[in-house]
């Protein structure tokens, strides 16, 4: 144990003294906020569509063309939210108040049918001129039919990014009912509170502590995927310091000494234990950072993240699959790089654990909606997968019997890893004959003679 | 009578098909200067980490400092590998607190002797430079000077004298006859014969797993025929019937050609010169050349036979 202890403070300290590692520990929230803020900065830099309307529909002033200019320059005062907005609806709106319409050009502003206005318009924007203020055309909208049924066709060069239709519709949608209702014969302004008496809509649930549905409900998930994000990249972070350590000393021959100093277990268990306070120096900072910046820019949700991570346990959840995940990881990769004096070597054998590794996070993201799918019941059974997905069961409240059956199952399968990985790192670090997986695998099973 | 400080017993070791070391006993006597000789691909590696405990022999029976297993007593061993051993960002003064610590010795001791012995070796001025960016010999003695920190009754080196120049290596020599000095047994693997023949008083000769030869270095150059170098216009034939001769080579020296004579093992060159001069044979210089345990290497290891299983 005390060598143990030895060869942990060292490992500790030794990367603690490398810039690389202060580098690294800034580095990582930068990233992850830039991550976070990408798509409001792009969308900040985006210049505001421009999109021109051809109302084929030969109804006038009181057709949707006009109609649908004047909603779109409505300034937003008048197009006020209501708390019963979903997201859809709010989305629409947001879409709807960007949008800046321009007179058609004259290139297709003379068409006369939609077959005409069709071609004319991919002519145009096939070429992708300018308009006279300098900004290129978002869009071209053809409202065509009459006022039992309209028909838009939206022209766009960017089909892929233009989500407008459905905030073009909206008002559209809106014109064609009064159209209906005033050739029924309803007065105008009754048509005008019907707005009004649209459906309120409130979400509620069992587990809400205040029967209806909040933020600080949808946090717990929310913060159990942030967790398992969290431990992903400090089990990829600590057992890659891990990893090039052992190279490190398998290349300088170090690894020799150490083996003529202590047990491999005492050598193995400092350096998980080493790489395990360097992961939980890496989360003490991150975790100062994010509470900092929090606390800077939305302090009421201090109370909520802490409620999330208290609640269920969570945090007491996250801490033992962090500590079985990194065990279990942690070994692998020390027996992987004791076979290897160079990075290359190891990438050979570090391909199998990588795919590993990349399964829960292509599923972490789909367990924000759906914590209790079937298929992701089954994965976190996978005791590779278990430390990544099952923190977000956690969150979701599955039955603590789950729990800690799967926790007991993953510690099993922890104690199998490090027993095989220690057997592969002394026949590893021994080897002098280049790497070659089938030996690898041989020398995980072969009895010692 | 004092116990070795090793002892092997028909150590074997195989790995798979391929026996690395077969059939092995030596004993190394405490206090001495031991040397485990042999070319690459000998052996020696893998008996040095069975006498360290790395790896189990697959049969016979290892005593190191009167323990079974040197696992047990690592604490009274100082083991360095073949070259390096160090970490390059570490300085000696932070190696010597680790690879002491592991040992047993607290941090203020193991600076201590370090610098004691890093100063003796004239690199006092090192103490806190990294390893990084010290000479390769430098940092050669800073790793032998934190394999001792702990006083190891014990001292294995596995090819320590590898890619140091010549100045280097006779300070590793005096370094390693000072470790003798004061009761530590010292056991190092070499293919340079002329180490072992300046410090060892004894050695193991091995060769494709198997031991050659184990005793004395001058009885190791017994074990080869004396060589008799005789220059003038000589007939072969008539050297060849001198006693104690088994075999003549011509050659061409700067003194003019020149007759290699071997002896048999014992034979007395004096006797064989005696005769030549008696015969009358033209010899305008003569000269007796003793073997040296290169020549013994040489000899020994030449006809060893295969190990392969």
């Amino acid at each position: 144990m005390r060598r143990a202890l030895i060869i942990a403070q060292r490992e500790y300290l030794s990367f603690l003294r490398t810039p690389g590692f202060w580098i690294s520990l800034l580095v990582m929230p930068l990233v992850g906020m830039v991550t976070g803020l990408a798509p409001q900065m792009i969308a900040r830099t985006e210049p505001p569509p421009t999109v021109a309307i051809l109302d084929l529909t030969g109804l006038g002033a009181d057709g949707p063309g006009p109609w649908l200019v004047r909603a779109l320059a409505r300034p937003a005062s008048a197009d006020a939210e209501r708390p019963s907005d979903g997201p859809g609806r709010r989305s629409a709106r947001d879409v709807r108040r960007s949008i800046t319409v321009v007179t058609a050009p004259p290139a297709f502003a003379a068409a006369r049918t939609p077959a005409e206005a069709g071609q004319a318009i991919r002519a145009y924007m096939a070429a992708r001129p300018l308009l006279p203020d300098g900004r290129p055309l978002s869009g071209a909208l053809v409202i065509h039919g009459d006022r039992d049924q309209l028909h838009l066709d939206l022209w766009t060069p960017r089909p892929q990014v233009a989500g407008w239709s459905d905030a073009l519709a909206a008002p559209l949608d809106d014109w064609a009912r009064r159209a209906r209702l005033a050739a029924a014969g309803v007065p105008p302004g009754v048509a005008d509170t019907l707005d009004r008496h649209l459906a309120d809509v409130r979400n509620f649930s069992p587990q809400a502590a205040a029967g209806r549905v909040s933020f600080a409900d949808k946090a717990p998930v929310l913060v159990a995927v942030g967790l398992s994000f969290l431990l992903w990249a400090l089990v990829l972070t600590g057992a890659g310091i891990l990893l090039n350590t052992v190279i490190e000393e398998k290349s300088n021959r170090v690894i020799e000494v150490l083996l003529s100093s202590a047990s491999v277990t005492e050598i193995l268990g400092g350096k998980i234990l080493g790489g395990a306070l360097l992961s939980l120096t890496t989360m003490s900072f991150w975790g100062a950072i994010g509470f900092w910046l929090i606390h800077r820019s939305a302090p009421d949700m201090l109370g909520v993240v802490g409620a999330a991570l208290t609640g269920h346990g969570l945090v007491l959840w996250f801490g033992a699959f962090f500590i079985v995940g990194y065990l279990m990881y942690a070994s692998i990769f020390a027996a992987i790089g004791s076979y290897c004096e160079t990075p290359r070597e190891a990438q050979t054998l570090l391909g199998p654990v990588m795919v590993l590794l990349t399964v829960p996070i292509v599923f972490l993201g789909a367990t924000i909606s759906a914590p209790d799918a079937p298929l992701l019941k089954i994965l976190v059974w996978v005791p590779f997968f278990t430390p990544f997905l099952m923190t977000t069961r956690v969150a979701a409240g599955a039955p603590v019997l789950e729990l800690v059956a799967a926790l007991a199952e993953m510690m099993l399968m922890a104690a199998f890893v490090v027993w095989l990985s220690g057997r592969a790192f002394r026949s590893g670090a021994l080897a002098t004959e280049k790497l070659d997986p089938r030996r690898f695998l041989a020398a995980l099973f072969r009895r010692e003679s | 009578m004092t116990e070795p400080a090793l002892k092997l017993e028909n150590i074997s070791k195989s790995y798979g098909a391929m026996t690395a070391v077969r059939d092995l006993s030596f004993e190394a006597p405490r206090g001495r200067i031991f040397g485990f000789l042999g070319p690459n691909g000998a052996g020696k590696t893998s008996t040095l980490r069975m006498v360290l405990g790395l790896v189990a022999p697959t049969s016979g029976r290892i005593s190191v400092l009167g323990a079974s297993d040197g696992r047990r007593v690592r604490d009274r061993i100082g083991f360095l590998p073949e070259e390096r051993g160090l970490y390059r960002r570490m300085t000696p003064a932070q190696a010597f607190d680790f690879f002491g610590a592991l040992k047993g010795l607290d941090s203020r001791t193991a600076r201590r002797r370090g610098e004691a012995l890093l100063v003796d070796q004239g690199l006092g001025h090192a103490m806190h430079k990294p390893v990084k960016s010290l000479s390769k010999g430098m940092a050669q003695k800073v790793a032998l000077i934190s394999a001792l920190v702990h006083e190891p009754e014990l001292v294995i080196l596995d090819e320590p004298f590898s890619g140091l120049d010549p100045v280097n290596q006779q300070s590793l020599e005096r370094l390693i006859r000072g470790l003798a000095d004061r009761g530590a047994t010292v056991v190092f693997s070499t293919h340079v014969m002329a180490h072992a023949e300046r410090l060892c008083d004894k050695v193991v000769l091995m060769a494709r797993g198997r031991k050659v030869f184990d005793g004395p270095v001058a009885a190791a150059r017994a074990a080869v025929p004396q060589r008799l170098i005789l220059v003038g216009q000589i007939d072969p034939e008539r050297v060849r019937a001198l006693p104690g001769v088994t075999g003549v080579a011509q050659e061409l020296s700067a003194d003019g050609p020149s007759l290699v004579v071997d002896l048999a093992a014992g034979a007395s060159t004096n006797a064989a010169l005696k005769e030549a001069f008696v015969q009358g044979l033209e010899i305008t210089r003569f000269e007796a050349r003793e073997p040296t345990l290169h020549d013994a290497f040489i000899v020994l290891t030449r006809d060893a036979p295969e190990t392969q299983a």
